[in-house]
């Protein structure tokens, strides 16, 4: 009966299973294999070689570092917007709850480039801040640095991000029972106690799933860089060339791995940074 | 060299028969899908093409389409290199044509991304401009690898609102006057065909040593740190700055530019400053293992006829190809191209090869170019 029961259940999932197989594993399985080979005369011959993976640190060491760093400072201040919006809509909204998670789920639609257009229009030197800003006489000339400049990228980017982060936070903030809170209020909890000993160490899966996508995004991106940042490149811009004109899969195989490698790095110390402040 | 080529190769082989099975399949099931249903009375032919929004234009000109019952499917493309990029992740073997810039054939054909073209499949072949026909870059191992169909400069652009005197020389935009106001744009090659000659004053500046290199790059990251308002991505973005005033001059542009920025209600102009230029030609090309290529060479001779030339000059601004096309267009345009004394304009504005392929003890190679540019990007 058991084992009928495993059969049917990979009948389920073998379709999905071999997806996952042709879709995913088979071809990053094929750029690991390519990340270890080399090109000459723009051809790609089977190899042996670490050189790719000593190339992508010695000459684009700083490019990477730069890479984490902007999109660690992208995901913790969308999972901390994330994190402060989800509370509100879960325990501080009251009937309108609904409407905000609402507005979230609005701001999933409406495409990236749009998104990224819209905000070159807000932040432009004749955008709606700089306009106002002057309408209101506090500027008399604009600002540019609202736009083309790394703060752009992460304002543009975070905005993008939200909803990802929102979701997950609520959801896990869905299932904290009010008797839950109502029991701390009772037992002398202040509100900001109460939402720092019990709601956050409660989120601390929605936590993570947030910080999650919002990293991986952030450091896989670099077309938003290059429309609001100003020439601002992210690693993902370096990887695009060695597969475009610079004719090298080898080393763009290698590049991709060795950034896969270290967010996944960065994704765990915040995971475990996480436990820790929340454990003691 | 054989072994290398046998494993790319090999890995082509591998793309295209997955794909040719794919297709097979998918073919297979329409079929049987088609059989269940009413046949239809014939089915039109469906051609892919990769190339400039607005260079569809010419393609789609006339009867052409209609008559050769063709279902046209256009990608537009940001760059040249995106091209590429789409042929190497299996674009090969389903698309029909592409449009090129020809400095890159070479490395393309030697890459295998391109079928050879017979040039006696192209009717007119030899009325297309011989400076443009002659030219050693659309040919690989004596093979033609492109057909040379429009062509135009990479000229300084300037707002004449902020700037009434166009500036004579490209150092200029570096005044104190433009500072944050320069437009640059993240076009490797161009940024290489323009700033390879102001710096060293050669005339091809694509052909330097990798300490003339290094210079010119050098220029090109004091110009992006201290001058700039940004390194834009696209031309299309630069066209935006104009209009909306963030820039005045530009560190490098296209003619295109100034028709895009007039449709937004901003006008522009453009100048070839003293050091000249760079000097770009696009050409049609063939993908490897395209799959209707008896339709491809009917649609590149419909293109380089006069008719679609003139369509596609008068509606782009864009330089042409087919001297049989020249007396159809509107004097203005063809005095702006000065086809009357082609030579005479690209002593000013100069097609230029890409860097060679190997380091020869004295030309820095195409892959020391890429080296150095990854400076200028991340500077």
């Amino acid at each position: 009966m058991r084992s009928r029961l495993t059969a049917w259940q990979a009948s389920f999932l073998a379709p999905a299973g071999l997806v996952w197989l042709c879709l995913f594993a088979l071809p990053l399985a094929s750029f690991l294999v390519f990340s270890f080979w080399s090109v000459r005369a723009r051809i790609m011959r089977p190899d042996f070689t670490f050189r790719n993976y000593v190339a992508t640190i010695t000459e684009y060491g700083d490019v990477l570092a730069w890479t984490l760093l902007t999109a660690l400072a992208i995901a913790l201040v969308t999972t901390l917007i994330a994190y402060l919006f989800a509370y509100a809509i879960r325990f501080r909204a009251g009937r309108y709850g609904d409407l905000l998670l609402f507005v979230t789920l609005i701001a999933l639609f409406g495409g990236y480039l749009v998104k990224i257009y819209a905000w070159k229009s807000i932040l432009g030197r004749d955008g709606i801040i700089n306009s106002l800003l002057m309408f209101l006489g506090i500027i008399d000339e604009p600002i540019g640095v609202l736009i083309y400049s790394q703060g752009a990228v992460v304002i543009t980017l975070a905005y993008f991000l939200l909803p990802f982060a929102v979701l997950p936070i609520y959801g896990s903030m869905r299932s904290i029972p009010d008797d839950l809170i109502e029991a701390a209020r009772d037992l002398g909890a202040g509100p900001i106690q109460a939402a720092r000993d019990m709601v956050l160490p409660l989120c601390e899966r929605g936590i993570n799933v947030a910080f999650l996508f919002s990293f991986l995004i952030a450091a896989g991106d670099y077309v938003t860089p290059r429309f609001v940042g100003g020439g601002a490149s992210m690693m993902g811009h370096f990887i695009e060339t060695q597969f475009s004109f610079g004719f090298n899969w080898p080393m763009g195989s290698a590049m991709s791995f060795t950034l896969l490698a270290a967010s996944l790095a960065v994704v765990s110390l915040f995971r475990f940074g996480l436990r820790r402040s929340l454990a003691r | 060299m054989t072994t290398s080529a046998n494993s790319l190769h090999a890995i082509l082989e591998l793309s295209r028969r997955s794909a040719l099975s794919r297709r097979a399949f998918l073919g297979g099931a329409a079929a049987g899908a088609l059989g269940l249903s009413a046949m239809p009375a014939h089915a039109s032919t469906t051609m892919t093409w990769m190339g400039w929004q607005g260079y569809e234009t010419p393609i789609k000109s006339g009867t052409f389409l209609k008559d050769n019952d063709i279902d046209f499917q256009p990608t537009f493309v940001a760059s040249n290199e995106e091209i590429i990029t789409k042929l190497q992740a299996g674009g090969t073997g389903k698309t029909d044509l592409i449009t090129m810039y020809f400095g890159y054939l070479p490395i393309m054909a030697e890459g295998g991304l391109l079928e050879p073209i017979d040039p006696s499949k192209v009717a007119q072949f030899g009325d297309l401009v011989p400076q443009f026909t002659a030219q050693q870059s659309i040919r690989f191992k004596d093979q033609l690898y492109g057909v040379p169909w429009n062509w135009g400069s990479l000229p300084l652009m300037y707002d004449p609102a902020a700037v009434p005197t166009p500036p004579a020389s490209w150092m200029d935009i570096k005044k104190p006057e433009f500072k944050g106001k320069v437009a640059m744009v993240d076009d490797p090659l161009g940024n290489l065909l323009v700033w390879g000659t102001v710096v060293t004053g050669k005339p091809m500046g694509t052909l330097l040593t990798r300490e003339e290199l290094a210079k010119v790059i050098d220029e090109l990251i004091d110009i992006k740190k201290n001058h700039a308002r940004a390194f834009f991505a696209t031309y299309g973005d630069m066209s935006d700055a104009f209009a909306r005033n963030e820039v005045t001059v530009s560190a490098i542009g296209w003619e295109a530019v100034a028709v895009w920025t007039k449709a937004k209600g901003k006008e522009i102009k453009y100048t070839i400053p003293k050091e000249g230029t760079g000097m770009f030609m696009d050409c049609l090309c063939i993908p490897k293992d395209a799959p209707h290529q008896d339709l491809s060479y009917k649609m590149i001779n419909h293109v380089i006829s006069p008719e679609p030339q003139k369509v596609f000059a008068t509606e782009q601004s864009a330089g042409i190809t087919n001297l049989k096309a020249v007396p159809l267009l509107p004097p203005e345009l063809a005095q702006s191209y000065n086809y009357a004394d082609i030579d005479g304009f690209m002593q000013k504005a100069r097609l230029q090869p890409v860097p060679p392929s190997e380091f020869d003890g004295t030309t820095a190679s195409y892959d020391d170019f890429l080296t150095e540019y990854a400076r200028l990007q991340k500077a």
